[in-house]
């Protein structure tokens, strides 16, 4: 009887990482400076994580910081690799279990993809040149948060499918097909924005 | 390959995520497909145009406020508190006076460390518990049930934490989660009564028995003592007459 929200960032970075700390002194040669060498360089991406999966910025600032703390407590747990995939699959859960504590309808909910087919023609692509940044935002802000994360981690953040896998615990196929939903989704929006003189 | 096989290939074409073969393909029919060239376009648009305006930099005082988190964390004042250990008998080695001054050192830090040490568990504890409130992760197990939640530390753990459940009492078992306190893994068994939430921490003692201290520390009641073989911290913005009755039942 463990509740879904409860599981999110405790299963990935709590326990886990817990029990992998087993025994483990965090007393090692590695210090504060050290950390903030390798994990403070990718504060802008994890803060754009932050603030895209949340939508909103003083609350991605707390979990930023939150994501921070703990990556330090369990630093004794990242045994090499890519500091930035570790450090945005922390800030990813803690969002998450933020979102979870404090709106309900805001939780990523399980998605069934082959009920939404994607049969319109393409957007033209200089319509998409054409649009501005407030219409952009207003597109990413309506987009659902399983789509919307995977197109940061993409298209904002340049991760690999591979490493987008791993932050985001899905399957590479996955993160393909809602990375390709995700745009397609983006593309329509703006063209409806635009049609409507950018009122949503 | 046909339309139909490349449209849902086209974003990992253009983001060069497909095998050489496949990628050989998926370019062939993009070329002899109006469409999917459109497509093609339209995707390198759209990804040109987000990553040109909708990226978020962190606020500067953002950057301030995290380095200034990391220094007060209970984490690295530990390994503060290791330099200042190693480098005691170092400096004995020195000169006379240095080592006049070690040994006046080495008879008068234990003493100062071991205070620092038991105020930062202190501080590590109530650390604990707030993040455990702040953030949800206050449960990995969640049940009232002590034969769900004791099983649980199983393997994750190095110890079986005595779990009971004094619902009865009006202490009512929430659940447990791993936490790292005094350079371990401990136990955190969570309780509720009323209103509030409280953590209980629990890892093996070194077998000597200590009766309850209380203490407060920003705003939080704690209730340290040793009893069974196990440390106890309990940890609450409750009353100190109900931490007492709390206290009072872990150790009956």
């Amino acid at each position: 009887m463990v509740k879904q929200g409860l599981r999110l960032v405790p299963a990935a970075s709590d326990s886990k990482v817990a029990a992998g700390a087993r025994g483990k002194h965090l007393t090692g040669p590695e210090n504060r400076d050290d950390f903030q060498r390798t994990f403070l360089p990718y504060l802008d991406a994890a803060y754009n994580l932050a603030r895209w999966v949340l939508k909103n910025e003083a609350d991605a600032q707390d979990v930023v910081q939150e994501a921070y703390l703990r990556a330090l407590r369990f630093r004794a747990t990242f045994r090499g690799g890519d500091p930035r995939a570790w450090l945005l699959t922390i800030v990813r859960n803690t969002a998450y279990t933020w979102l979870s504590r404090n709106r309900s309808a805001g939780a990523p909910v399980p998605f069934e993809e082959e009920h939404h087919p994607d049969e319109a023609m393409p957007v033209d692509a200089e319509l998409i040149r054409r649009a501005d940044a407030r219409a952009l935002r207003t597109a990413m802000e309506e987009l659902p948060t399983e789509f919307r994360e995977i197109v940061v981690l993409r298209d904002l953040e340049g991760l690999s499918y591979k490493e987008i896998a791993e932050v985001a615990d899905l399957p590479i196929g996955t993160v393909m097909s809602r990375l390709a939903r995700g745009r397609s989704r983006l593309k329509r929006a703006l063209h409806q924005l635009a049609c409507s003189g950018g009122r949503p | 390959m046909t339309c139909e096989d490349a449209r849902p290939l086209l974003d990992a074409h253009v983001d060069r995520e497909l095998d050489l073969a496949t990628d050989r393909e998926v370019t062939r029919h993009v070329s002899e497909c109006e469409r999917c060239t459109r497509e093609v376009e339209s995707i390198r648009a759209l990804k040109k145009a987000l990553n040109e305006s909708v990226r978020a930099r962190a606020p500067q005082v953002l950057h301030r406020r995290i380095v200034d988190a990391l220094g007060d964390s209970p984490v690295v004042d530990r390994t503060r508190l290791t330099r200042a250990a190693g480098w005691v008998p170092r400096s004995s080695a020195i000169a006379i006076p240095a080592a006049i001054a070690a040994v006046l050192a080495l008879l008068l830090v234990p003493r100062m460390f071991r205070e620092d040490q038991g105020d930062f568990l202190v501080r590590e504890v109530v650390a604990a518990h707030v993040r455990s409130t702040q953030v949800d992760h206050l449960t990995d197990v969640l049940s009232s049930d002590r034969h769900t939640v004791k099983p649980w530390f199983e393997g994750k753990i190095d110890f079986s934490p005595p779990v009971t459940d004094f619902q009865a009492k009006t202490f009512k078992l929430v659940g447990g989660r791993v936490d790292y306190l005094d350079d371990r893994p401990v136990a955190a068994l969570v309780y509720q009564h009323g209103p509030h939430l409280i953590n209980v921490f629990v890892w093996p003692s070194d077998g000597s028995e200590r009766g309850p201290s209380l203490l407060t520390r920003s705003g939080y009641n704690l209730d340290h003592f040793s009893h069974a073989g196990m440390n106890y911290w309990i940890v609450s913005d409750l009353g100190v007459d109900e931490m007492q009755k709390l206290a009072a039942l872990l150790r009956s």
